[in-house]
């Protein structure tokens, strides 16, 4: 029954999704008005909730015959793994994508006004794009399959996906992230073939580029600490493909932001703003097939399934698809090359963007070379961490420099006195701190340059924002917070930068300093690691309703002051021979201690002992990275509800 | 003068700060690393999927990661560390592959990308036309700041 | 953009994307973690192990002259429990034909190994692979996987997953009469307890 309606609610949304198609289209061409558009896109997001929600049901009322309960679930599941089941594996994840989407379409068919040919075509296209998702769910991806002999218990969801509460909030982000990027895309497509060479496109979406890449870095970020909290090997970036497949769309979205402020700004770059918004959908799409299609091995990956075939096709097609139209038509949208002078804000905003770029590019070659090779000469290469890191560090490295310069450069040109009074006083406070840190005894160069170029870039923006309340007629404070709300777009972009300085100092410490050790216990028994004493009080035990918990206790102790204590568990679920691991961490100021549990018997215990330097450096940095980004966004609306204001009392 | 005086204690600073930076850096004789351990990052743990020697907690790792501090203190060179693990993984054990062979494209490309972008943004630039000295430009440039 | 510039980019992108196309179908359903063994055509790696219940070793470049049949094993491998009787009629049916059977023991304590032994039954040399030596030797990826040397002390074909007794047979009957074999892989491969 529930099967029934989900899958009647998944046949709905194709429908509509077709229906949307066409509307959009004649819409498009002026044939009708856009409240034509109203009932397509309502019936694909009902259809969606339906789907999404009956699935949800059947979870939550332990409903075995559905193929996808009784194998992503168990009376045991708690309930917010039972809530997270909806999503974590292949198909249902398919179905929050398309319930996602639809919401995106909701949003935009609200912005439309009554004659909006670009909106229309936007939404049709998105209309196609919704039309593939469901089509997968209704064929290849069905979450609604039922089984003929209905099992009195299912087999429980994936233990690493129900050992860690990250796992239920990290993909939901992630997607919110990924699936917002068709907003730009759709609306690209559609200026494109309306040959439409305004920046309305750009204007229009905008916020939701900024929301897309804000849900992305923070779907990223949970990933990096659900891979620290759980996989026990004390890392939490891997290069992994599937890592890596989260990265590319993220690097390019990340250009384009960037770039979309000189087209704002200077009128520039529109056809080169097209095809970043087009890589990074595209990119998410290769991401999505990366994932899902068992053609990488990965510890992320999902199992092997028929929809990558789809996935893939799917692809092709949006590649040949928006590039080919964007070679085609282009010309009528570019606009006119008006770079005045390399040193300008212009030119590092382009510096920027090759890098990132170039990033992309290497990333996305480093992911998939492995497989081009074996699938032409059937010789295995691996690309891994040491790879990368020789091709990310420079990269980023150069970025930094021109994320401090940026915003202290002018537009147009930059005077060589004037921008050596913008930034002799960062060069300064940079070189004091480095200077500190080297006499600290802080190695390698790579590490000092990092401090040096953090430093750079906080007082950079630290001095741009004094001088600016400084010079405002307002008391200080409140010029500042004025500042703050007046300009949400560049300044949740500097807060941005403040978190990535702060992030770069954290992956630069935590990986250049990191101590590890393993280390056997018998009960009782003490040993020193790094200025710490552990000592190994006994083990634990607990069952609880869907595994069984070992757990080891220490008391963490330094010199006679005794700190704390850390119990690292292995949990046996029932469904999977081999333990997932927890490992416990004791954040400090100075370091994190991080225990990881690698046997225990009666006889004693075998721990991996790590010390990472300033985790919560990079930990905050990442998050206000993410807090810019939401700023900028959410800032945004609130000043256009304060004009919008203004206006009425105007009136 | 005060111009003059700031922009000269500015140099002294990161003059100063540069020079001792550097000394002490060339001086440094510590922070050569660990040469087992950068050699394990190197290679790829054979049960896992992406983890290192280096990086993995299995038992295996761990055996490996011995066998490459033996290999050391017998005094084998890296590459004859690297030559041994791929005579018995094969070459997909390297995380870094060989800059040679099959691996070459890994090591071409990204600086190739890196040229092709380079040029077409001075290609861009160069299409500039000039109405305006850079001289004049500057006077502008800086006359417009110091008003904003 | 020119026209030729836009036909260039159309073609560039749409083999790009065809290239893509066909590398990725041939990837599916392949399974990304089996690789073929480096060691095929190589002498067999010079490894000594420490036979179980007894005080000797053994040294396989020794047992040169001999087909040699080397199976990694472990007491917490499933799949290895299921092919262990065909390797003890393996053992059996092969002894007077010059081949030799030998376990390797992958990553497992002796208690363990000697309770499968007293479970499962005994035929031929055990040794225990002390600090995994043997194992990086033949560059094993998990258990079970059983590696095939000629008479010349060549490795010449590698079973990994588990063994039956006909494909086991099939392959020892080539290389006794000389004959090309290939390897073959026989179902999933356990890495850890």
């Amino acid at each position: 029954m529930i099967a029934a309606v989900g899958y009647a609610g998944i046949l709905v949304a194709g429908i509509s999704a077709i229906g949307l198609i066409v509307q959009g289209a004649r819409s498009f061409s002026g044939t009708i008005g856009t409240d034509r558009l109203r009932l397509p896109a309502w019936g694909i997001a009902v259809g969606a909730i339906v789907a999404m929600g009956s699935l949800e049901l059947a979870l939550l009322t332990d409903d075995f015959s559905i193929e996808y309960v009784a194998r992503n679930h168990s009376r045991d599941t708690p309930l917010v793994f039972t809530i997270a089941a909806g999503w974590a594996s292949l198909e249902g994840s398919i179905v929050l994508w398309g319930l996602v989407l639809s919401g995106f379409m909701i949003a935009v068919l609200r912005s439309l006004d009554e004659d909006d040919r670009s909106g229309s075509g936007a939404l049709a296209v998105m209309g196609l794009v919704a039309l593939f998702f469901f089509g997968l769910m209704a064929t290849a991806a069905n979450p609604f399959t039922t089984l003929d002999i209905v099992p009195f218990d299912g087999s429980g969801a994936n233990p690493l996906l129900q050992n860690h509460i990250l796992m239920a909030i990290h993909p939901p982000m992630l997607y919110l992230g990924y699936i917002g990027f068709t907003v730009p895309f759709a609306f690209a497509i559609s200026a494109l073939v309306a040959g439409d060479g305004s920046t309305s496109w750009l204007q229009r979406t905008r916020r939701w580029t900024l929301i897309a890449w804000t849900f992305l870095t923070l779907g990223i970020v949970l990933g990096a600490w659900w891979s620290y909290e759980v996989l026990g090997w004390g890392g939490y970036w891997a290069w992994d493909p599937v890592e890596n497949a989260s990265l590319l769309p993220w690097l390019t979205a990340t250009a384009f932001i960037h770039s979309s402020v000189v087209q704002r700004r200077r009128g520039m770059l529109q056809a080169w703003n097209m095809a970043l918004v087009i890589s990074t959908f595209a990119l998410t799409i290769l991401g999505t097939f990366l994932t899902r299609s068992g053609v990488v091995a990965s510890v992320h990956s999902f199992t092997q399934s028929a929809i990558g075939p789809a996935l893939m096709v799917f692809l092709v097609l949006i590649l040949i698809g928006s590039f080919g139209l964007f070679a085609l038509r282009a010309h009528l949208v570019a606009s006119p090359p008006r770079l005045d002078s390399l040193a300008s804000r212009e030119g590092l905003f382009l510096l920027n963007n090759l890098l990132l770029a170039v990033f992309a590019f290497v990333v996305l070659i480093g992911t998939i070379y492995p497989l081009v090779l074996e699938a032409f000469s059937g010789d295995r290469v691996s690309v891994g961490a040491p790879w990368f890191d020789r091709a990310a560090i420079p990269l980023s490295l150069v970025l930094l420099l021109a994320m401090g310069l940026g915003p202290l450069t002018p537009y147009r040109f930059a005077a060589p006195d004037l921008m050596w009074r913008r930034i002799r006083g960062p060069l300064q406070a940079a070189s004091i701190v480095s200077v500190g840190t080297v006499l600290a005894g802080v190695r390698p160069i790579t590490v000092v340059a990092t401090i040096w170029l953090s430093v750079f870039i906080v007082s950079g923006i630290a001095t741009l924002a004094h001088q600016r309340a400084r010079a405002a007629a307002a008391p200080y404070s409140k010029a500042l917070s004025s500042l703050f709300r007046a300009d949400p777009g560049f300044w949740g972009g500097m807060v941005s930068h403040v978190g990535v300085a702060l992030l770069a100092i954290g992956i630069a410490f935590s990986g250049s300093f990191v101590t590890r050790q393993t280390i056997a216990f018998e009960p009782g028994e003490s040993a020193l690691f790094d200025g710490y004493t552990l000592t190994y009080e006994g083990p634990t035990l607990r069952d609880e309703p869907n595994r069984r918990v070992i757990g080891a206790l220490f008391t963490i102790s330094r010199g006679d002051t005794v700190l704390g204590t850390l119990e690292p568990r292995l949990n046996q679920y029932p469904n999977q021979v081999q333990p997932i691991p927890t490992p416990s961490v004791r954040t400090g100021l100075r370091e994190d201690v991080y225990l990881s549990l690698v046997r225990i018997d009666s006889d004693g215990v075998t721990i991996d002992a790590f010390r990472f330097p300033l985790m919560w450096l990079l930990w905050s940095g990442a998050l206000l990275i993410v807090a810019g980004g939401g700023w900028s966004f959410a800032g945004r609306k609130r000043r256009r509800e304060l004009s919008a204001a203004k206006a009425s009392t105007v009136v | 003068m005060s111009e003059r005086l700031r922009t000269l204690s500015a140099l002294i600073v990161i003059g100063v700060s540069l020079l001792i930076s550097v000394l002490v850096l060339a001086t440094d004789s510590t922070g050569v690393g660990d040469r087992v351990h950068s050699l394990a990052e190197r290679l790829k743990c054979p049960i896992c999927t992406s983890e290192s020697v280096a990086d993995s907690p299995s038992q295996v790792a761990r055996d490996l990661y011995d066998l490459i501090g033996e290999q050391v203190a017998d005094g084998w060179t890296n590459d004859d560390i690297f030559e041994f693990f791929v005579a018995t993984y094969g070459e997909e054990v390297l995380l870094d592959p060989k800059a040679s062979g099959v691996g070459i494209v890994l090591w071409i490309a990204p600086l190739a990308a890196l040229a092709i972008g380079g040029a077409v943004i001075a290609g861009r630039r160069a299409g500039k036309h000039r109405e305006i000295s850079q001289a004049e430009r500057s006077r502008i440039a800086t006359a417009l700041e110091e008003q904003g | 953009m020119s026209n030729r510039g836009r036909l260039l980019v159309i073609s560039a992108v749409s083999l790009i994307a065809v290239v893509f196309a066909v590398v990725f179908s041939t990837r599916f359903g392949a399974d990304p973690r089996l690789s073929p063994s480096p060691l095929i055509g190589n002498p067999v790696p010079d490894v000594t192990l420490d036979l179980v219940e007894s005080d000797n070793s053994l040294r396989l470049r020794e047992l040169a002259g001999q087909i040699l049949v080397v199976n990694f094993w472990a007491p917490w491998c499933v799949p290895c429990r299921a092919e262990h009787s065909d390797l003890l009629a393996l053992a059996d049916g092969f002894e007077d034909l010059g081949v030799s059977v030998v376990g390797v023991v992958y990553q497992s304590r002796q208690d363990d190994v000697v309770a499968f032994l007293d479970e499962l039954g005994r035929g031929y040399p055990v040794g225990m692979d002390d600090r995994s030596r043997a194992a990086i030797g033949f560059g094993v990826r998990g258990v079970p996987e059983t590696y095939f040397v000629d008479r010349d002390g060549t490795v010449v074909a590698k079973i990994t997953g588990p063994i039956s007794l006909g494909l086991a047979t099939a392959t020892l009957d080539r290389i006794i009469l000389g004959e090309p074999v290939e390897s073959a892989r026989t179902g999933e491969v356990q890495t850890q307890p």
